[in-house]
């Protein structure tokens, strides 16, 4: 082959053959031509579209700016609201000092109340107090007068037992039986105080009024021998003065030692022992120990 | 015919068949002709010319005007071309008997047999070009597109199309200084 230079290459490419175009090509081609004619026609038919996105900023504007309207109408009204608020506060706080001189008064009022109240009461209790130590004075002036009366009688007792021995043989007899009766009376005492001890813990009574559920009668607290007491047939017109008996072991826990005296008549000697039994004219082997009377075993 | 292409661009935009028509008229015979020396066979630049003009109605509106109707549609033809190469991954080289076969009926270019003979060599060692310089020579020499033109269609710059160029005339010089054509 002849050497070519440039210029006859590049004429030579320029005439390059044409191409053998095959039949109904062009006829395809035109068979598939879609033109825009039918975006056109769809876009017509949705026409409301393009609109819409037309109008769209401007919707979106009206509605920020109604939107924002409504805030504002908003605003102003809880505005307004805060300022009455504000003018009502301002108006209770003229006033606030002279409430607070009313509540410092009210404060200082209620402590001077609360300090009367407790006067109230610190007197009320002196008042019973005071009640209750004229009450004990009585008590005491009417123990002393029994305690002399007491003495007085076993002075009498004495006498006339010494007398009336050598005397009046009957008066002895009398004086025997009134001895037995009595020891009688501590028997059933000491056994009433054992029953009643039985339905309370073992603890015996504190007095006679007591264990009266336990006791037949009143009478019995008075020994035959006790010629000042009169015999009251009703506890309700029973009182510890109108015994002749002492309790010697009132609100004592019912147990050993038994030689524990529970009762005693101080006329005849006789004591009652908290195991029920009687001792006759035991009395004067008595002796206190621990707060209580024991009776000493006799040699 | 610039202006003739973008008026009937214009009208089958606003759907005037006859004016696609016209375009098909037109343009038809040229994206074959680009398509069957590309690619070496009748029915795929059958299929890839098919494929080009249903791109341009798809793409009517798209066209701007801002290149000239002809740089438009090698762009996309161009770009068809592309993707079925890339589908497909093999390049068919075109021999002698491929141009003789694929040229049209007619007159010669050519006064001698010596002279035919010269340029069908030179053709079938064109294809033996690196695609981007045998993709440059369709264009500029086949296709008969300016240098603006080819540029505009492969997205490159005015300068790179002449580089190419100057560098496919460079081998098809020493393809035909040589007494035997080289393979590849």
């Amino acid at each position: 082959m002849k050497p070519m230079n440039d210029t006859e290459i590049e004429k030579v490419l320029r005439k390059a053959p044409r191409v053998k175009v095959p039949a109904h090509l062009r006829e395809k081609i035109e068979a598939d031509i879609v033109l825009p004619r039918a975006e056109v026609n769809r876009m017509e038919r949705n026409d409301w579209r393009p609109l819409f996105k037309r109008w769209l900023p401007a919707l979106s504007f009206g509605a920020l700016l109604l939107g924002c309207l409504v805030a504002i109408g908003v605003q102003s009204n809880v505005l307004l609201d805060l300022r009455r608020e504000n003018q009502k506060l301002r108006a209770a706080s003229q006033d606030l000092e002279q409430l607070r001189e009313e509540n410092t008064e009210y404060q200082r009022l209620q402590a001077e109340n609360r300090q009367l109240e407790q006067l109230r009461k610190d007197n009320a209790e002196l008042e019973q107090l005071r009640a209750e130590i004229a009450q004990l004075r009585v008590q005491a002036q009417e123990l002393a007068q029994l305690r002399a009366e007491n003495k007085r009688l076993v002075a009498q007792q004495k006498a006339f037992a010494a007398g009336a021995q050598e005397e009046d043989p009957f008066g002895m007899a009398k004086e025997k039986a009134n001895s037995v009766t009595c020891i009688s009376n501590l028997k059933q005492i000491g056994l009433g105080a054992r029953m009643w001890a039985n339905d309370n813990h073992d603890i015996l009574p504190r007095d006679f009024l007591t264990m009266s559920n336990e006791l037949n009668s009143p009478k019995i607290l008075v020994c035959p021998s006790d010629e000042r007491r009169n015999r009251v047939t009703e506890w309700s017109q029973f009182t510890p003065a109108k015994s002749s008996y002492e309790l010697l072991a009132p609100g004592l826990k019912e147990g050993p030692p038994w030689n524990t005296i529970m009762s005693r008549c101080p006329i005849h000697g006789h004591v009652g022992l908290i195991d029920g039994s009687v001792q006759g004219g035991a009395w004067k082997w008595a002796t206190q120990k621990d707060g209580r009377w024991l009776l000493e075993r006799r040699n | 015919m610039t202006d003739e292409a973008e008026r009937l661009c214009n009208e089958a935009r606003a759907g005037d068949m006859a004016a696609a028509s016209e375009l098909v008229e037109l343009y038809s015979e040229r994206i074959f002709s680009y398509f069957r020396r590309l690619c070496g066979h009748d029915s795929d630049a059958q299929d890839l010319t098919q494929k080009t003009f249903v791109k341009v109605w798809s793409s009517l509106k798209s066209f701007q005007g801002r290149s000239t109707f002809s740089t438009w549609i090698h762009g996309i033809a161009h770009n068809v071309y592309v993707d079925w190469r890339r589908r497909r991954n093999v390049v068919e080289y075109q021999t002698d008997e491929w141009w003789e076969a694929c040229a049209a009926e007619g007159p010669s270019p050519f006064e001698d047999a010596a002279g035919r003979e010269a340029a069908h060599q030179l053709y079938a060692a064109v294809e033996q070009l690196d695609e981007d310089a045998r993709q440059v020579v369709h264009l500029h020499y086949y296709q008969g597109l300016s240098l603006k033109e080819t540029a505009e269609v492969l997205n490159i710059a005015t300068s790179t199309v002449k580089y190419r160029l100057r560098e496919a005339l460079n081998f098809l010089r020493t393809q035909t200084a040589e007494p035997k054509m080289r393979t590849r």
